[in-house]
């Protein structure tokens, strides 16, 4: 992700009020202000890659330089010795070799340090300040989605893909209607032979009212994006090899290379894998390589998107 | 296994008497705005298709499946989350 897109994210997604009512390091602040033109005239492609559970940043790319990090992880902390080293201050966990080789290649670009004052200490409201970027504000729509709003205000079809099970909080919007699916090939309304040809056409009529329309118009967007994506997924063909764990990468990079009018793709490991609080130090250095894994596959497929990683 | 309802017997117990009335009651029923016109229409249809026939009376010793199948179709249609 070059540094205008980066800003240009920061802006929309964040908004200036926000950053500075936040009390944000004036980093925030100042790419706030940044341009939006530049990345909404890009044809750019942003894929998210929640490391849900929320990933130790400190143990990713481990500030050994700081004593402080020493101070308090005494047990847990990477020793300098078994770190890759990317200069005197920071260094990759040892099992990290293909972010390293991203990092080294200048593929890959790391915020590092992020959080707000006082952090929550309850997950759901840590996962929803993390979605929205807006801690203790009760922000109704996720980061993703104002993100895509300022990109396309006004909405437009398929312009963001979340893929899951559920819907995410990050790729909520007020003008967007995020495509989301699991499994592209279970992507579509399940019933009897029979039903089937009249389910395209029960989303249809005009409406009486705005939230008849509104539901009319969700159905509508489900009917043609699982069309779409399940057509995507059935003629993507790939060389590379995505592990066991493929994650939803491959996926991903099948509606890329389908041409989809995409923008914005938010995909997460599942069942908040990186909620690693027991055995933290095994659990991560395994969770770790699988990530760089699947990320670098990713990366060598898919042109022209750009990675961000929480943490990460 | 099913559900322990019984369509059929609400059918009967209605007193309806064609496809029409059928899916304007169940639509009643199960919705609470009336269905688009044109949705309707294929509705009716479906259930005609299914039945053989629009007189219920004829179909009421089979009819079970299909009406379970528009049941289905009304709960797959957008306004039923309205409900």
């Amino acid at each position: 992700m070059n540094e205008c897109s980066r800003r240009a994210l920061l802006k929309a997604g964040l908004g200036t009020s926000l950053a500075g009512a936040l009390g944000m390091p004036a980093f925030f602040a100042q790419t706030a202000t940044a341009l939006t033109d530049e990345a909404a005239a890009s044809d750019r492609i942003l894929v998210v890659l929640e490391l849900s559970g929320g990933n130790d940043g400190l143990n990713t790319l481990v500030p050994y330089g700081d004593d402080a990090y020493y101070r308090h992880r005494p047990t847990i902390g990477l020793k300098p010795d078994r770190l890759r080293k990317i200069d005197d201050r920071f260094g990759w966990s040892p099992g990290m070799a293909g972010f390293e080789r991203l990092y080294k290649d200048g593929r890959l670009a790391v915020v590092h340090g992020c959080g707000y004052d006082t952090p929550s200490f309850s997950h759901f409201s840590s996962m929803a300040y993390w979605h929205t970027a807006a801690p203790n504000r009760g922000e109704e729509y996720g980061w993703v989605g104002r993100l895509a709003e300022g990109l396309r205000p006004g909405g437009a079809p398929n312009f963001v893909v979340n893929i899951d099970t559920t819907q995410s909080l990050a790729v909520r919007s007020r003008d967007h209607t995020p495509v989301v699916f699991d499994d592209p090939e279970r992507f579509s309304r399940k019933g009897f032979s029979q039903e089937l040809p009249l389910f395209q056409h029960v989303a249809e009529g005009s409406g009486d009212n705005p939230a008849q329309r509104y539901l009319r118009d969700i159905a509508r967007s489900a009917r043609d994006a699982s069309a779409l994506v399940r057509e995507a997924w059935a003629r993507y063909r790939s060389p590379v090899d995505y592990g066991i764990v493929p994650l939803d990468l491959p996926k991903v990079a099948a509606l890329i290379d389908a041409g989809l009018p995409t923008r914005l793709y938010y995909a997460a490991y599942r069942h908040n894998a990186f909620d690693t609080h027991v055995h933290q130090g095994d659990l991560h250095a395994r969770l770790s390589p699988t990530c760089r894994t699947r990320w670098r596959a990713s990366c060598g497929t898919s042109s022209g998107s750009a990675g961000a990683a929480r943490s990460c | 296994m099913t559900a322990g309802v019984n369509l059929t017997a609400m059918v009967r117990a209605s007193r309806l008497r064609t496809t029409a009335e059928v899916v304007d009651a169940f639509g009643r029923r199960f919705l609470r705005v009336p269905l688009d016109a044109d949705v309707r229409a294929r509705f009716i249809g479906f259930l005609n298709g299914e039945l053989g026939t629009t007189d219920v009376a004829q179909a009421e010793t089979y009819m079970e499946d299909a009406l379970r199948m528009l049941v289905h179709l009304i709960m797959s249609a957008p306004e039923y989350q309205l409900g």
